[in-house]
């Protein structure tokens, strides 16, 4: 192990047995990191890729994993289900809650610093209005419940909030609200009205 | 004596909360976690059979469930500062009750924001799939619809949500 790293090992474990929280966080992480393992065994993982809960992965086509790519866990599991001759990739430290649903039949990108709350479903195709690939950009948040239609692209940095149905394109930098999604741009959102 | 055994399993199946009521009625999976206050009502019924029900309240946090309070499978409450459901409120299934976003519109994203209490008045009724977001205030007796996000003040009464289909579809056809 290079000196750095044990050195950090070791304040880790100094804090661990300090702090009882913090020892079970991360007796829950080091089970995530060792679970991630069998859990995505078909797919091109990245480094420290974390599953702490409940998951199925499915892998009949092409799963890319980035680093430090994180699925916390919950009272319901999530699922990546890839189809036959699909690619389902995810970008570097994105974050996942329990019960995300992400289905490839064609192509699912999602790119990094994503944060993917519970309850979204991601799918490229399954429903009757159409197919086509999803495309999700960098630092987008997607809130609670929310629903990414087929065929969808989402910007970079924009945020889907709780509940909203996406089946149109979002650009970069807006904040996307209810079904269909409507969007305003991110500077706008929260601000109290003016006089 | 099964009554009084039944009483006891579920009252040990709760024993995460600071204080449970009477006759509470449990089925299913309840997770109760976080560290924070879970105050459990009189007569409170967690149906859980279906999908887990998430108590999450933090340190300092408290949920309150009033008296008769329903919960039903897969619903998820997270209290960071406060959730209060008043007596006879029913959560539908896999509905979810937040009283902060944990990550601000805008501005640094790692950064947790404010909690807003959140409270579900007298006999109000949340539709499966709905969603509670910080600052709600949900008035007596009102109707929250099938998954519809709520975040400010509801009308006492009020009805949320789409009772009836859209106008392109006629009941009896099926459409290509």
């Amino acid at each position: 192990m290079p000196e750095g790293a044990r050195e950090r090992a070791l304040r880790l474990l100094a804090r661990g047995l300090r702090d009882r929280t913090f020892a079970a966080q991360l007796a829950q992480r080091a089970l995530g990191f060792a679970r991630a393992v069998p859990l995505f065994w078909g797919c091109e993982r990245g480094r420290r890729l974390c599953a702490t809960g409940p998951m199925r992965v499915a892998n009949r086509g092409r799963v890319v994993l980035g680093d430090r790519v994180t699925f916390f866990g919950g009272m319901i599991p999530s699922e990546i289900v890839c189809h036959p001759g699909a690619l389902l990739e995810i970008g570097e430290e994105s974050t996942f809650n329990y019960g995300v649903s992400i289905e490839a039949a064609e192509s699912v990108r999602i790119g990094p610093r994503c944060m993917v709350a519970s309850m979204v479903r991601i799918a490229d195709a399954g429903g009757p209005w159409r197919r086509g690939p999803v495309v999700i950009g960098a630092d987008v948040w997607l809130a609670h419940g929310a629903l990414v239609e087929p065929g969808v692209s989402v910007g970079d940095g924009s945020v889907i909030a709780a509940g909203a149905v996406v089946s149109c394109d979002v650009p970069p930098g807006v904040l996307a609200i209810g079904n269909p999604a409507r969007w305003m741009r991110l500077e706008m959102a929260g601000r109290k009205r003016a006089g | 004596m099964i009554a009084t055994a039944l009483e006891w399993w579920t009252r040990l199946r709760l024993w995460r909360c600071a204080a449970v009521g009477a006759a509470p009625r449990l089925w299913g999976r309840v997770w109760i976690h976080g560290g924070g206050w879970v105050f459990v009502g009189d007569g409170v019924e967690l149906d859980g059979r279906f999908a887990p029900i998430e108590l999450h309240a933090e340190p300092g946090g408290a949920i309150v469930l009033g008296d008769g309070v329903r919960i039903e499978s897969g619903a998820s409450i997270e209290a960071q500062q406060r959730v209060i459901l008043e007596a006879g409120c029913r959560v539908g299934r896999f509905a979810k009750i937040l009283d902060n976003h944990f990550h601000p519109v805008r501005g640094r994203r790692a950064e947790r924001p404010a909690s807003v209490p959140v409270r579900l008045r007298a006999y109000s009724e949340l539709g499966p799939r709905a969603i509670v977001l910080p600052g709600a205030d949900i008035g007596e007796g009102a109707r929250v619809g099938a998954g519809v996000v709520v975040s400010r003040r509801v009308r006492r009464g009020a009805v949320l949500g789409n009772s009836h289909p859209p106008p392109s579809f006629v009941a009896g056809e099926g459409h290509a």
